[in-house]
């Protein structure tokens, strides 16, 4: 800022010939872009939140353009052109001489280009751009054209020059494969943006949905546009050309949308949607990537551009107007002016009066201007705000923080109010004091736990759109419906479901609904099959039901399918219940021919893994030709269990309740030795292997007893210790096993803690819980504990071979 | 940073003292005198309750909860072979930071009595001695003379690596 130089405006002309050399040093230079970067990033913002027909904001705004063009006149002295024409279109935009959007996105673009050469310290071609007479001439051609070449390079701004303006957009560039990111990008600013242009991408996804079941609504069309507007504005100041083009391409097809130009259709819509399905490729690919590494582009993303690009070109098809319509036909309808007057106006008009309506109106003084006005505000769709709510975007370590943090202060809370001095102390004002406190922190408490918890939407949003795109593939009509999308858990959980809420729902249009429409007739169904997804909180957990009126299960042939595979036993007798839960068998599938979409037999056991390690269950209700209905029960948060607490000699540990069938006394009899494989627990019948926990831990080392309390030592030789319990689980596999333990404490919720990177891997322990004394506890694995009960026999066996 | 501007030869063998140069917390263990940078300390807690974690080598004493988190605690004279005494008021336990891969790690070791924060010169510190110790030489990056007394300056990294921790979990666990 220091050497500010006064303008030499006699002198300009030669100065602009001498653009390689910029008279102020350039550390000075430097100060002074950065002070400019943030102007032009005030009105860049200020266009951003500028509303349609805004005419005060506008004016603000080319005040603010003027001020920044005598400001780089002052500072470069040369004639800043460019920022001249910007302001020119702006001025044009508020004589409507140019439409509003046109105008909008050419000085946005125009604005994210020079920000862009300022922030890069890209100097020399700054100073060519802002007196660049190219762009002068390509600015008044003032289309949408412009605005391609202009964001699509705006990564690459000095190839500007040579390049583009008006060419055929229809023509793919030749995109080499490999891109490389540029070195001097902001990794924290591509994170940031990956992570926006998600959740716009997941917004717009919505919104094309929404599109498609009513394309006459203009909001979601607004949104969507909106989105990928941001997306690319972003995209282009980061230099990710290769998203900016996409975007463009998409926001262009928007673009017309919304101005009535063509009607999205169906093919429309599927090519957006793969336009996003490429974008978020694209951004998956860059989420790893670092400064100067390379990254591949998908392979259909040339083609995609081009469709759009086909698409874009295409003849306007105006659509039927359900709002807006022509000027004359509003001010005929607000009664502003008579059907008589209107026809002689386009009368002349058509004679070549090349007035508009409004002033050959006026003129004619059919009518006031002030109708006018009122009647042109009515022509255009006002740009409504989206329902934002407000908020703020927190890193989830430092919100697992926050409740690590509160849920050790509750503990400590309840420390104090246990202490015995306390319960000495005569004063009632202390206890009274303490147990307020207590009970502010049990709020804070559930609030914290609170803050994790997301809604299901995205995920059904996801589910949505499979449906969609499944039915069209196979051909069924299919009616998706979803039932308390709001409903919330915990983040970590909607992450994970989606899996198996995917395969599921496959399952259920692939093998659920009739394929043929006769065989729904015949039931007495209606044409349209019907899929509904619906999720609400009971009794402290999550219920998430699939329930389709398709065929149903066919128990007889499950059954047979299971047998024939050798998948269950013969002998046994099974409830319905138990047969509909064969088909979450690894290696099972009923379906007659194996399809695209399913029918391999990895899924549906895959769904129970999954769900099982949600903590979850899966149950099944279904009636023969009346359709069926899967239901899925999540605990409400991960963070979160519920444990039977039991004493193994001194120690405690807990064991989830979940995986516990039930719990018994055992008499000495109903326990049998087999040489050298252990004991056998004889449960009405069962025989179940019984796993004495000292012995899987090992706890009869020559550890070294640091607390009071007895020692576990020696218990283990004895043939079987008096008074033990015997807590029979099952994992997810459905494998049974007896474990036994000393004591079974107590019943209780307990938060589950990692145990961090050195111990986490033992495959016995899922975690640690922090008890209400502030000790630790740790949580037993129940697979784990089976998996090397199972090790420790092979052991025992070699051992005996040998 | 303040590495020993307070003289001393900066010739070529002292790179040792010059890179080692600077303030350490020093503790007790058994009959030596050890130090620990004084970055790598978090915080110094008093003795308290450890729940032991199956199968984990045997200088794993278990873990603790530290303010909400879950951390293990090692028994660094276990860890060193040094014959274990019972715990007594002075025993406590230095939390430390040691980095692993690209984060960092909090753990708890246990130890028989803290002394003082010290700052050594560069011209007191010395190489470790390739034989004659007690405790194995990976471990040591150098030894501290203040006066009479050595100080035995540990690579807190390499004593708690966790690899061996984690490492042989999974051995007894398979």
């Amino acid at each position: 800022m220091a050497t500010r130089k006064p303008a030499l405006k006699l002198e300009g002309e030669s100065e602009q010939k001498n653009l390689d050399s910029p008279k102020p040093a350039l550390a000075s230079l430097e100060d002074w872009f950065a002070v400019m970067a943030e102007k032009i990033q005030l009105i860049r913002q200020g266009i951003d939140v500028l509303k349609r027909n805004d005419l005060a904001g506008l004016v603000e705004i080319i005040t603010q353009l003027q001020n920044l063009a005598l400001d780089f006149q002052s500072h470069l002295q040369v004639e800043p052109q460019f920022l001249m024409d910007l302001k020119d279109q702006a001025e044009k935009v508020l004589l409507e001489e140019i439409d509003w959007d046109q105008g909008y996105i050419s000085i946005q673009s125009g604005l994210t280009l020079l920000d862009d050469c300022l922030l890069k310290g890209d100097y020399k071609n700054l100073l060519e751009k802002t007196n660049g007479k190219l762009l002068t001439k390509t600015l008044k051609a003032g289309s949408t054209e412009l605005h391609a070449s202009f964001t699509g390079k705006a990564g690459v701004p000095a190839e500007l020059s040579a390049t583009e303006p008006g060419s055929d957009p229809a023509i793919p560039p030749a995109e080499p494969v490999p891109l490389i990111l540029p070195e001097n990008s902001d990794l924290n600013l591509i994170a940031d943006f990956i992570a926006e242009a998600r959740e716009h991408i997941y917004l717009s996804e919505t919104s094309l949905l929404e599109v498609e079941g009513d394309p006459e609504n203009l909001n979601p069309i607004h949104s969507v546009f909106r989105a990928f507007h941001t997306i690319k504005g972003t995209a282009g100041f980061l230099g990710l050309t290769c998203i900016t083009k996409l975007a463009h391409a998409m926001e262009s097809l928007m673009d017309k949308a919304r101005n009535n130009l063509c009607k999205l259709g169906a093919e429309h819509v599927d090519l957006l949607l793969e336009s996003i399905d490429c974008t978020k490729e694209i951004l998956k690919t860059l989420e790893t990537k670092n400064r100067g590494e390379t990254y591949t582009i998908p392979a259909n993303y040339s083609l995609l551009l081009s469709r759009l690009a086909l698409i874009c070109s295409g003849p306007n098809q105006s659509a039927a107007k359900s709002g807006g319509g022509k000027l004359g036909e509003l001010l005929v309808q607000s009664g502003g002016v008579a059907e008589s007057d209107l026809q002689k106006a386009l009368e002349l008009q058509e004679k070549g009066d090349t007035r508009k309506l409004g002033e050959i109106l006026i003129a004619t003084s059919a009518v006031s201007s002030r109708e006018i006005a009122t009647a042109l505000a009515g022509q255009k769709d006002v740009r409504k705000n989206p329902l934002v709510e407000e908020g703020i975007r927190v890193p989830i370590n430092k919100l697992d923080q926050l409740i690590d943090n509160i849920g050790e202060a509750v503990i400590a809370n309840s420390m104090v109010a246990a202490d015995p001095t306390l319960a000495q102390a005569s004063s009632t004002e202390l206890n009274r004091k303490i147990s307020s406190s207590g009970i502010i922190m049990r709020q804070v408490q559930e609030l914290s736990m609170s803050l994790r918890m997301v809604s299901i939407k995205p995920c059904f949003q996801k589910m949505a759109r499979l449906v969609r795109d499944l039915s069209k593939k196979i051909g069924k009509d299919v009616e998706f419906l979803t039932e308390g999308e709001n409903t919330e858990l915990d983040k970590s959980v909607v992450e994970r479901i989606d899996d198996p809420l995917m395969h599921m729902v496959r399952n259920a249009l692939d093998h659920g609904i009739e394929p043929e429409v006769e065989d729904r007739r015949r039931a007495g169904k209606s044409a349209q099959a019907r899929v509904c997804l619906r999720a609400y909180h009971k009794s402290g957990s999550v219920v998430i039901e699939l329930e389709d009126d398709g065929r149903g299960l066919n128990k007889e042939n499950i059954y047979k399918k299971a047998l024939e595979k050798g998948l269950i036993d013969e002998r046994k007798s099974y409830t319905e219940e138990e047969i509909f839960q064969f088909i979450f068998l690894p290696g099972f599938s009923t379906a007659e021919k194996v399809t695209e979409v399913s029918g391999r037999g990895v899924g549906m056991d895959v769904v129970k893994k999954n769900i099982h390690a949600l903590r979850g269950a899966v149950e099944i209700r279904s009636e023969l030709g009346k359709g069926s209905c899967f239901t899925i029960r999540l605990p409400l948060t991960l963070a979160i269990i519920q444990g039977m607490v039991v004493r193994l000699g001194r120690d405690r540990y807990i064991i989830p309740t979940l995986s516990i069938i039930t719990t018994l006394l055992p008499e000495s009899r109903q326990i049998s030795t087999v040489v050298g494989r252990g004991e056998i627990l004889n449960l009405r019948g069962e025989l179940i292997p019984l796993i004495r926990l000292q012995q899987i831990f090992d706890l009869d080392s020559t550890r070294q007893d640091t607390l009071k309390g007895l020692g576990a030592r020696g218990d283990i030789q004895s043939p079987f210790p008096e008074n033990s319990v015997v807590l029979v689980v099952e994992d997810s596999q459905g494998k049974r096993c007896g474990v036994m333990v000393d004591e079974i404490l107590d019943q209780q919720q307990v938060v589950i803690k990692n145990l961090g990177t050195c111990l986490s891997n033992n495959p016995n322990l899922s975690g640690g819980a922090i008890m209400s004394d502030g000790s630790i506890s740790l949580i037993i694995d129940i697979s784990g504990i089976i998996k090397t009960a199972g090790q420790l026999d092979v052991f025992k066996n070699q051992l005996k071979e040998v | 940073m303040s590495r020993s501007e307070s003289g001393g030869t900066a010739t070529a063998e002292n790179s040792v003292g010059l890179r080692l140069a600077g303030k350490y917390l020093t503790f007790k263990l058994a009959a030596e005198e050890y130090g620990l940078e004084i970055l790598k300390v978090q915080e110094i807690i008093q003795m308290q309750p450890i729940t032991r974690v199956p199968r984990t080598p045997s200088f794993v004493r278990g873990v603790i909860n530290l303010r909400g988190k879950v951390i293990p605690v090692i028994d660094l004279r276990l860890k060193f072979g040094i014959e274990s005494t019972q715990d007594t008021e002075r025993t406590c336990i230095i939390v430390v930071q040691i980095h692993h891969e690209d984060s960092v790690l909090v753990m708890g070791i246990i130890i028989d009595e803290v002394r003082e924060v010290l700052d050594i010169p560069a011209q007191s510190i010395e190489e470790a001695p390739s034989i004659g110790s007690q405790v194995d030489t990976e471990f040591i990056m150098g030894m501290g003379k203040i006066g009479s007394a050595v100080k035995i300056l540990l690579d807190i990294d390499k004593v708690l690596s966790v690899k061996e921790l984690s490492g042989i979990a999974q051995a007894s666990g398979a």
